[in-house]
């Protein structure tokens, strides 16, 4: 094991270094831009033998991304913000030719001109598509759900490729301690070579992907990748049970739950934010104050039965939106319309409210997770909700 | 448990790297003590204009601060720095502690911090890195009883001259780190250990030095240790009645609302020809261009060549510059064929005072 103070950046770099990947495709923009750097450095050391393609673009790049792992190579790639949005037509077709790319996203404000704050919406955005998608709460975990995110990925009854979030800044920019483990223990996880399947490019036996698809096959394909991430529940519970057992950590799949003990009221996000959600619960179980936090690691696939088994027992869920969806139902984050969405058949359903929090990068400080844990907790006890959708910290 | 930070203040493209090596420095030495931390530069500032202030951090999270720290560390210092006992890393508040740092992570700056580190001693004057944010004093986010470390020259009493009045109470010190060290962060941290004990402890600023720098690891040490005994510092007590300040920093509640924001984006310009009245670059300054009128020719190349629009288009008036624009980058003076621009250290000037 290798303790380090660094970002998480550094610990992705070193998860898709331990998982020996054949070609990069890199094009900067911040905060994606630490990934490719450490990566360009791991190369240039000699420490990592792969392709490293700088492209003229994001399109280029995730274009390039999918043709490689369609040669059946094990790649990177990786984008932020409105560089993500440039790619969008590479990233449209990359589900539906069911390769297994891994691709990290420096999650940042879609673009009011230069705010590389973090904001969810740039993958959110991409909700549709078929990739899979998952956010890490620090450094550590941005390491642990990258290297577990190829084997997810190249699962041959899953073949969807799978995108790392990483919170603008907040996880990409901040040093924080790490353990990163010895690179044959990720070995023995995640061998050299991915498993074989259908549908790698090679001349031995010619084959073409993707070919001009009409009315006739449309419906069949889109099937076929429903499929897809419904198999991906499982095998991501299965992935993550041999993470856990090679490396003695690496938490629940799909829902985490902190603090819940005791709690009728509860939050409930993705990424960073658990951090000062933590700490601010922990302050107030000692001030007598029971209020858990649900940690959603995956939004993509959903697992609604991970999610509904553990909302159930509370009586109001406040779900932090660091997103939002103009002119939704109830005009609220998106996450908040998937939670609410998946409890409404329970006979004894959860009250569902909605707090859109550090838009544009804003900070979340402590302070503000204890008042909106009180605010749930008052709704437990009172049972009544005054405002579905509030705002945090904006000036008003 | 306690919530310790420093703050490090430099300039921008020169000075960045030396931002994140002090934050190395500080954070391994917690860590060598089994006190978890987080080490950060501020994101929204763009280190690559020239001279631009910029900030780096260290949050540390430990159970408490021994009382006896100060007495320890002077100890520690009396003896050679290969004899200094090595730091015991205690992990039994890790946890607890771990989660309290981490609950600070998704901040920009933190919320107080017990040292400023200063890079460059024109800093003292404070900081503008960009017009929304408003000039912050050099103490703006120090603890009451915490403690600046500047590098320089000078005696703390001459800098005290260009730091605004303040209700804190703290204490000013100054070494001549770049004149000890090229990386100067390593004298301006042994400073720091003397002034502000309790942070880390200074056995395990030796041996993250030691660690750090390798080969070099025990010369560096002895700049640690010269540091510690040199550096020279005067109590500063809370300013006496109420403070008037011409320009200060802006508090997040005094931005307009949503509502009083022009919808779409859109900043309004000052009329033609007059200079933005919101954005003074004057805190990115470290030499001021100053003319002399014998050797002028008033061939106007540094009013041309100047790259922030910064001087006078008058030639009677030898060009002179807009002195809340110039960033002080030299241009003019590299320019000019008669060699008529010196570049003066700004502290030289009493109006370099912004208060
Ligand atoms: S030093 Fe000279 S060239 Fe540079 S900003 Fe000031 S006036 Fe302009």
């Amino acid at each position: 094991m290798v303790r380090m103070l660094t970002t998480g950046t550094t610990t992705i770099a070193t998860a898709v270094k331990h998982a020996d990947v054949d070609v990069i495709s890199a094009y900067p923009i911040r905060p994606y831009t630490g990934v490719m750097n450490e990566l360009a450095r791991m190369i240039a050391d000699g420490e990592l033998d792969a392709e490293y393609i700088v492209c003229d673009s994001e399109h280029t790049q995730f274009e390039i991304a999918k043709h490689a792992a369609a040669c059946g190579a094990r790649v990177f790639t990786g984008s932020a913000g409105i560089g993500w949005a440039f790619a969008h037509e590479a990233l449209v077709v990359t589900p539906s030719d069911r390769v297994p790319v891994v691709a990290m996203v420096g999650n940042r404000a879609l673009d009011d001109p230069g705010n590389f704050g973090v904001e969810h919406t740039d993958v959110l955005v991409t909700r549709d598509l078929g990739w899979m998608m998952c956010w890490p709460e620090n450094p550590q975990e941005a390491y642990d759900l990258t290297l577990m995110g190829y084997k997810i990925a190249e699962n041959p009854k899953v073949l969807l490729p799978y995108i790392v979030n990483c919170d603008g800044n907040f996880i990409t920019h901040v040093r924080f301690p790490v353990d990163l483990p010895d690179e044959e223990l990720a070995k023995e996880f995640l061998p050299s070579t991915p498993p074989p399947r259908h549908n790698v490019l090679h001349p031995d036996r010619p084959l073409s992907i993707a070919p001009h698809v009409d009315y006739y096959w449309g419906a069949e394909i889109r099937r076929q990748m429903d499929q897809a991430m419904k198999n991906a529940i499982e095998v991501t519970r299965k992935v993550h049970e041999e993470f856990n057992k090679i490396f003695g950590r690496g938490g629940p799949p799909f829902v985490e739950e902190i603090y819940t003990e005791g709690a009728d009221a509860v939050l409930m996000g993705v990424g960073g934010m658990a951090m000062p959600a933590r700490a601010a619960l922990k302050q107030l179980r000692r001030e007598g104050i029971k209020v858990g936090y649900v940690k959603l690691r995956r939004f993509r696939p959903f697992s609604t039965e991970d999610v509904v088994n553990a909302l159930r027992k509370f009586k109001v869920v406040g779900v932090l939106d660091m997103d939002f969806s103009f002119g939704s139902a109830h005009t609220g984050g998106i996450i908040f319309q998937e939670v609410r969405s998946a409890l409404y058949d329970l006979p004894d359903r959860p009250k569902v409210v909605n707090y859109i929090i550090g838009l544009g990068g804003r900070e979340i400080t402590v302070d503000v997770m204890r008042s909106l844990a009180k605010e749930v907790n008052e709704i437990a006890k009172t049972g009544e909700v005054k405002q579905v959708v509030k705002w945090i910290g904006l000036r008003e | 448990m306690v919530l310790v930070a420093v703050e490090f203040d430099g300039r921008g493209v020169t000075q960045t790297a030396l931002l994140r090596a002090a934050s190395d420095i500080i954070c391994a030495a917690a860590d060598r003590e089994g006190n978890p931390s987080l080490g950060y530069e501020r994101y929204d500032d763009a280190p690559d204009r020239v001279g631009v202030p910029i900030k780096g951090f260290s949050v540390i999270s430990k159970y408490e601060i021994p009382k006896d720290q100060a007495e320890k560390d002077a100890a520690d210092a009396a003896l050679p720095v290969d004899q200094v006992p090595a730091p015991v890393c205690d992990l039994s508040h890790y946890k607890d502690c771990y989660e309290e740092v981490a609950g600070e992570a998704m901040l920009y700056e933190p919320r107080s911090v017990d040292a400023v580190l200063v890079y460059d001693d024109t800093m003292v004057r404070g900081g503008e890195p960009w017009a929304h944010i408003g000039l912050q004093a050099i103490h703006e986010k120090l603890k009451d009883g915490g403690a600046i470390v500047v590098n320089s020259k000078k005696d703390p009493e001459f800098l005290l001259n260009f730091i605004q009045p303040t209700n804190k109470r703290y204490i000013l010190a100054t070494i001549d780190a770049e004149g000890m060290d090229k990386i100067f962060v390593v004298p301006l941290i042994g400073a720091m250990l003397r002034v502000a004990p309790g942070i880390v402890s200074y056995r395990s600023v030796i041996y993250a030095i030691k660690d750090r720098y390798k080969a070099e690891g025990l010369k560096k040490a002895e700049v640690v240790k010269e540091a510690y005994h040199k550096v020279k510092f005067i109590e500063v007590p809370p300013a006496k009645g109420p403070i008037q300040l011409k320009r200060r920093s802006k508090r997040f509640e005094e931005f307009p609302t949503w509502k009083e924001m022009p919808e779409g984006i859109v900043v309004y310009a000052p009329p033609v020809n007059t200079p933005n009245p919101h954005y003074k670059t004057d805190t990115f300054r470290t030499y001021r261009p100053v003319t002399d009128p014998a050797k002028c020719n008033k061939d106007g190349l540094c009013w041309l060549y100047c790259p922030d629009s910064a001087r006078s288009p008058d030639p009677e008036k030898l060009f002179e510059i807009y002195v809340d624009y110039c960033k002080g980058c030299g241009v003019c003076a590299e320019v000019c064929p008669t060699k008529a621009i010196k570049m003066v250290y700004e502290l030289d000037f009493k109006e370099a005072r912004l208060w």
